[in-house]
């Protein structure tokens, strides 16, 4: 199937500032993750894909069309920016319904499709508030609405998942998986390596400006696998999950944190944190020792990147 | 899987439109947000100014011997305030903010990713942002001839009709051009209301009264040469209260300069939203 969105030689710096660099790229149909830490240059790759930055050097073509000022492809994209900004006096409907006027979509359509979008979010409850009291959450939700609104073909999605509570991120991920499955595409971006996972797992890693690898996620966690992980445990009995974790083959190296009594934490360095964490598990249910906190340090973007550039 | 297919059922793609229609898209959209907005408050604070004034006037019971009475008193009401502070001044408080609002709002990023023509999306700001100017100005002019020829001090001036239609038509005309060229400054450096404020005061205040050929490159000066083609001799302080022009243009040719001053102006305001990168701004 052809690509969505390709890219030959794509590069965008401002002034000495390189924000993507010599990009080769084809995102194919359905959804695809959009990865990188802070300042890899995700946005950057939005704001050429969604029209809103001329390339420096190199083509990109959206949707079989050039995207800079191009109008007639900005009717089949939708996209949900980073920026929380919103005429803050309106209230959603209203909102929307501008932005679907001012496409050419008549008032009582714009409407209409207006209220539909908020339905779709799950926010037609706040409908006839003001956008200016909307928490960060709601307001996250607007602006998913407001890419949905025009019913398009290709979504870009930067940083959706921001600032939205639990439930909210959980409708959210339903809702891009389901988008892809009534056959749009949609290009997603986070930073958070299980928020894309949760979504899709066809993925790309950019890392300053470049893409560091790209197709389906479970290859690169494949890559991870034999990469040592770093898992902090609190619990009430530090050392006696030592003393059981000791004789494992997978532990590499074990200390223990805090007082040197019953409670405390240990920091575990395992080649397979899959046997470890069903080690505690196990522990937590048969000898009920009490885990209060359980964080693997290397599960984040950045440790992957790390691994992944060495 | 049926129910995923029909999810964005209800939402309406636009089929995009041409360069015209998106402008007057944009005036009905924005005008009444703009009209509403607390620059009108001020806006509206300063066209009520020369109101109070005609009102401290009227009540006053005796005036100097050699002040302005009836319609020239109006003529000096206009020219000193309305087109010298009044048109600059609310070119300025709209113009200023037509497009540089969405930039330094951030809400650009919604009006430059949807399905249409970023020129029409300037034209359409300077259209809400001159519609705005011209209403007050407009409707200073307008109240301050009734309410002066109510007075003592106006007798004379009921009924001069055509001076009140020549008046409102070189400070609106004013104010529109005012508009335009602050709408193109905004479009173009940030903190436009802060630069537009120095280059009003300094320019169109104090060089459009300096009797030196220079003064010839103000709008200020521009509507006086217009408002003498219209048959009303313009008043102007400065040294010999007078403006420098060896001859009384046409109308027409008159008109010409504010014209070029104003396209110039509107395309360079539609150039900043195609070559500006706000996306890089934020």
């Amino acid at each position: 199937m052809s690509a969505i969105i390709e890219a030959r030689r794509l590069s965008r710096w401002y002034g000495q500032v390189t924000g993507i660099l010599d990009l080769d790229l084809d995102i194919g149909p359905g959804v695809t993750g959009l990865l990188g830490p802070n300042g890899a240059g995700k946005s950057t790759l939005l704001s050429l894909i969604t029209g809103q930055l001329p390339p420096s050097t190199g083509s990109l073509r959206v949707l079989g069309e050039h995207p800079w000022n191009n109008p007639r492809l900005m009717a089949r994209i939708g996209y949900c920016s980073e920026i929380d900004a919103f005429y803050e006096e309106m209230n959603p409907v209203r909102f929307l319904s501008l932005l679907q006027r001012l496409a050419g979509v008549g008032r009582r359509a714009a409407r209409l499709s207006a209220e539909r979008a908020l339905e779709i979010v799950e926010i037609s409850h706040a409908r006839d508030r003001k956008l200016g009291g909307f928490s960060k959450g709601m307001r996250q939700r607007v602006k998913l609405a407001q890419a949905l609104v025009n019913d398009p073909d290709l979504l870009v999605l930067d940083e959706p998942l921001n600032g939205m509570d639990p439930v909210a991120r959980a409708a959210t991920v339903r809702l891009v998986r389901d988008l892809g499955r009534s056959g749009k595409h949609v290009l997603v971006s986070s930073h958070v390596l299980h928020e894309i996972e949760a979504m899709t797992t066809q993925v790309l890693l950019v890392h300053q400006g470049r893409i560091l690898a790209e197709g389906d996620i479970r290859e690169i966690r494949s890559l991870l696998r034999d990469h040592p992980h770093r898992v902090e445990i609190e619990c009430s009995d530090p050392r006696g999950l030592a003393a059981r974790l000791l004789a494992a083959d997978h532990v590499l190296s074990m200390s223990l944190d805090g007082e040197a009594g019953k409670t405390g934490s240990l920091t575990i360095t395992s080649r397979r944190p899959e046997e470890l964490f069903e080690v505690v598990s196990r522990l937590v249910l048969e000898e009920k020792v009490e885990v209060r906190r359980l964080v693997s340090a290397d599960d984040n973007l950045q440790a992957v990147f790390r691994y992944l550039v060495r | 899987m049926s129910q995923t297919q029909s999810l964005l059922v209800g939402c309406v793609r636009s089929k995009g439109r041409g360069l015209v229609s998106a402008a007057a898209t944009v005036f009905t959209l924005f005008f009444p947000r703009t009209l509403r907005s607390g620059r009108t408050i001020f806006g509206v604070l300063l066209a009520l100014t020369p109101l109070a004034l005609v009102i401290f006037l009227g009540s006053v019971d005796t005036l100097p011997s050699q002040a302005p009475r009836g319609a020239r008193l109006f003529e000096w009401l206009i020219g000193l305030y309305h087109l010298q502070f009044l048109c600059p001044f609310l070119g300025l408080l709209y113009g200023s903010h037509a497009v540089a609002e969405d930039i330094d709002g951030r809400t650009a990023v919604y009006l430059l990713t949807r399905p249409i023509p970023r020129s029409g999306l300037a034209l359409g700001k300077w259209l809400v942002a001159s519609a705005c100017a011209a209403l007050l100005v407009v409707a200073s002019v307008v109240l301050t001839y009734v309410l002066l020829s109510r007075f003592e001090v106006g007798a004379g001036l009921s009924g001069q009709y055509s001076l009140l239609l020549k008046y409102c038509a070189v400070a609106g005309g004013g104010v529109v051009v005012y508009a335009a060229v602050f709408t193109a400054l905004g479009a173009w450096v940030k903190r436009a209301l802060l630069v537009g404020l120095v280059l009003t005061s300094i320019w169109e205040v104090v060089v459009a009264n300096i009797p030196a050929p220079v003064q010839g490159a103000t709008i200020l000066f521009r509507c006086r040469v217009l408002l003498a083609a219209l048959g009303v001799e313009p008043v102007v302080i400065g040294p010999k209260g007078r403006f420098l022009v060896e001859e009384i243009p046409g109308v027409g040719a008159a008109l010409l300069p504010l014209g070029v001053v104003l396209v110039v102006a509107v395309g360079l305001s539609c150039l900043a939203l195609h070559v500006r990168r706000y996306a890089l701004e934020k």
